[in-house]
């Protein structure tokens, strides 16, 4: 049931799988807050009106992002690909409330994060977002099973629960037999595989690579795409950033950004 | 707030960060394991002090006081000390409301004495009025007390403390047996029982006890006046000071002391012990207090110091945690949790280490110590407090940095 883990929580709920029952309170449908006017259009995952990011560089003032308006709806594969410094990593950071603009307006499912406080960021990236980052960001000391835990700490199954989901995570990505070693003990295709299982642990709706394939060999870059591909076919929302047309290549719609504004973005 | 559901997580958590980054922690220990050592140490050295203190206290009963000629405190140069004679005691026995007995002693120290061939130096020979255990809150444990046949007859009979009894008897039963003082034989009636209190001027338990008249005409000593006199009183021991204050003025009436004029005599009770004690070893405890303190201190801006350092070492798994929706108060429990298990992990070392040092102290007599559950309690507590703290400053720290730039340090 393989399909249960990559797919989120809406289609869970509907399907119940072995994730199902995990999945129930750990994902908002309706919003970070529950906010969302009833009887309107569903508001989409995310609205970015003139979204600006200035910061101070020495003495000089630059632009990282500048008037970015865009929509992304729930269970897009959207690619944010441009040079390094044309303000894709900035633009995913701020989508994953880890950077805040300084201008303009970002909606997350119809909710203004400028007025999420900090507790409320933190429930948002725990349950409604999976990260995966270029160099993984795996604790050194701890194993692979340890590891996918790490985003476990607020859900109230037992212990036993929640270690049998983060191994039945793993075997999901092929590494069944990998997880009691330590990242060090693993090559960057699986590191990157447990940086996936953590990242689905909460059956987040959406997931943000930052160049998931940027220290990977063209083989297994190809491997975790695919992967990638698989979780949004099952119904997530994908938004990945990165310099490369090709790993760009996967995703249904591409962004090109340029000194931080929107050069063109086309869907296929 | 984190719920309390999440502290076995991040206690888990903590210690397993811990581990990974275990020779740092070991540094962090260490420092709070001697200052907890130190703390033990001093906080045994002082409850010995105390329990020192309350044991001589403890000598003089809990209704009873010691009336001395002369003033022990301001005592004039030159002035001959005022001693008591018989008739006073016996004003004292009957005219003093409250006043249970009036017991005179009279004592000569450094006595030699023989038994079956065993030789013993006693620290004092008293020479007491019947009922010696009463006046002086004694027990025998074997044989009997002084009575008055005894005192009347001048009869040949004596007590021995634990001390004698055991140097010159060994284990065998005295009573019954004889022992020579100064050439003249006596017949030990009784034993005293042993008490664990470090006297003023030695042991305690080195005593030999003869009736009061038979001392007088034995050792030669002055019938008439007696510079000691034990006064205990009847109903409870909270009526001490009031009895003590009725003692003053009638002593002082009976010796015809004017307003203005000092006393010529001192009252010597368990409250005035203890203040003499006290007085002994407050600057001593002062001092120690504030190495106690200095040491804690110490180990507290090490562990902080050490905690900073590990938080800026750690930045990318702070960040790590903080991206993956860790909330900061998370970290800020997990980072003072660790804080804790690093104290701990230095107070039990610390406070073996410390009583280690105690019986070393003890072992060597250069200081006595008690070390008690309250000592125990003392350091632990200390420890953990410190280690709250100075765990704090670090753990706010951290729980304040940026995610995103911890990510990337």
């Amino acid at each position: 049931m393989a399909q249960d883990v990559f797919s989120p929580a809406t289609e869970a709920a509907s399907a119940p799988g072995p994730g199902a029952g995990l999945a129930s309170g750990a994902t908002g449908v309706t919003g970070v807050t529950g906010a969302v006017a009833r009887g309107t259009a569903p508001a989409p995952l995310i609205r970015l009106r003139a979204l600006g990011k200035r910061f101070r560089q020495g003495d000089r003032e630059v632009a990282a992002l500048e008037d970015v308006s865009l929509d992304v709806a729930e269970g897009e594969f959207v690619a944010l690909q441009g040079t390094s410094g044309s303000g894709k990593s900035t633009l995913l950071h701020v989508l994953g409330l880890l950077d805040r603009p300084t201008a303009g307006t970002y909606l997350l499912r119809g909710d203004d994060t400028a007025r999420l406080d900090d507790d409320a960021k933190s429930a948002a990236r725990n349950r409604l977002m999976g990260f995966v980052f270029q160099s993984f960001h795996l604790l050194p000391y701890a194993t692979a099973l340890e590891n996918v835990l790490l985003a476990s700490i607020y859900r109230p199954e037992s212990a036993r629960a929640l270690r049998e989901r983060a191994r039945s995570l793993l075997r999901d990505m092929g590494l069944e037999e990998r997880a009691t070693f330590r990242p060090g003990r693993l090559s960057g295709g699986q590191q990157q595989r447990v940086a996936l299982a953590r990242a689905l642990f909460n059956d987040p709706a959406l997931i943000l690579a930052d160049e998931p394939t940027g220290q990977l060999d063209a083989t297994t870059g190809r491997r975790i795409m695919e992967m990638l591909a698989t979780i949004n076919a099952a119904g997530r929302t994908v938004i990945l950033a990165t310099h490369d047309r090709d790993t760009a290549a996967f995703a249904r719609r591409t962004i090109v950004l340029r000194d931080g504004r929107v050069e063109s973005d086309v869907r296929r | 707030m984190f719920g309390a559901r999440q502290l076995p997580v991040l206690a888990r958590a903590g210690a397993r960060a811990l581990w990974a980054h275990r020779a740092h922690a070991a540094c962090i220990s260490l420092a709070m394991a001697l200052g907890i050592a130190a703390l033990t140490v001093i906080g045994a050295a002082m409850d010995g002090a105390r329990q020192k203190a309350l044991e001589h206290a403890a000598l003089y009963g809990p209704s009873g006081v010691v009336l001395i000629g002369g003033d022990l405190k301001n005592r004039p140069a030159g002035q001959r000390t005022r001693t008591f004679t018989f008739a006073e005691a016996d004003r004292l026995a009957t005219g003093l409301p409250g006043v249970d007995q009036v017991a005179p002693s009279v004592t000569i120290t450094r006595v030699t004495v023989r038994a079956e061939g065993a030789t013993h130096n006693a620290l004092f020979v008293s020479g007491s009025p019947a009922s010696y255990c009463r006046a002086w809150d004694w027990t025998i444990v074997q044989g009997r007390d002084l009575t008055e046949p005894d005192v009347a007859t001048s009869a040949r009979v004596c007590l021995l403390g634990a001390t004698p009894a055991r140097a010159l008897f060994g284990r065998a039963d005295p009573v019954g047996r004889t022992i020579v003082l100064r050439n003249t034989p006596f017949l030990v009636v009784g034993v005293l029982e042993r008490r664990d209190v470090a006297g003023a001027h030695g042991d305690v338990n080195d005593r030999i006890i003869v009736p009061i008249t038979t001392a007088i005409r034995r050792f030669g000593l002055d019938p008439h006046n007696y510079r000691v006199l034990r006064v205990t009183f009847h109903g409870s021991p909270e009526r001490m000071d009031a009895n003590k204050a009725a003692l003053r003025a009638f002593v002082r009436e009976m010796h015809g002391l004017g307003p203005g004029r000092p006393d010529d005599f001192t009252v010597l009770g368990a409250a005035e012990a203890l203040d003499y004690w006290s007085a002994l070893t407050s600057g001593m405890t002062g001092f120690l207090s504030l190495t106690a303190a200095t040491s804690l201190g110490v180990a507290g801006f090490v562990l902080a110091n050490l905690l900073s350092l590990a938080v800026l070492d750690r930045r990318p798994e702070i960040g790590l945690k903080r991206a993956l929706g860790w909330r900061s108060s998370s970290i800020l429990a997990q980072l003072l949790l660790e804080a804790l298990l690093l104290t701990l992990a230095g107070a039990l070392p610390g406070l073996a280490l410390g009583v280690g040092a105690c019986a070393a102290f003890a072992a060597l007599d250069i200081m006595e110590t008690a070390v008690s559950w309250r000592v125990f309690a003392t350091g632990l507590g200390a420890a953990l407090a410190v280690g709250l703290l100075f765990g704090l400053g670090p753990a706010r720290r951290a729980a304040r940095l940026d995610p995103l730039a911890s990510l990337k340090a």
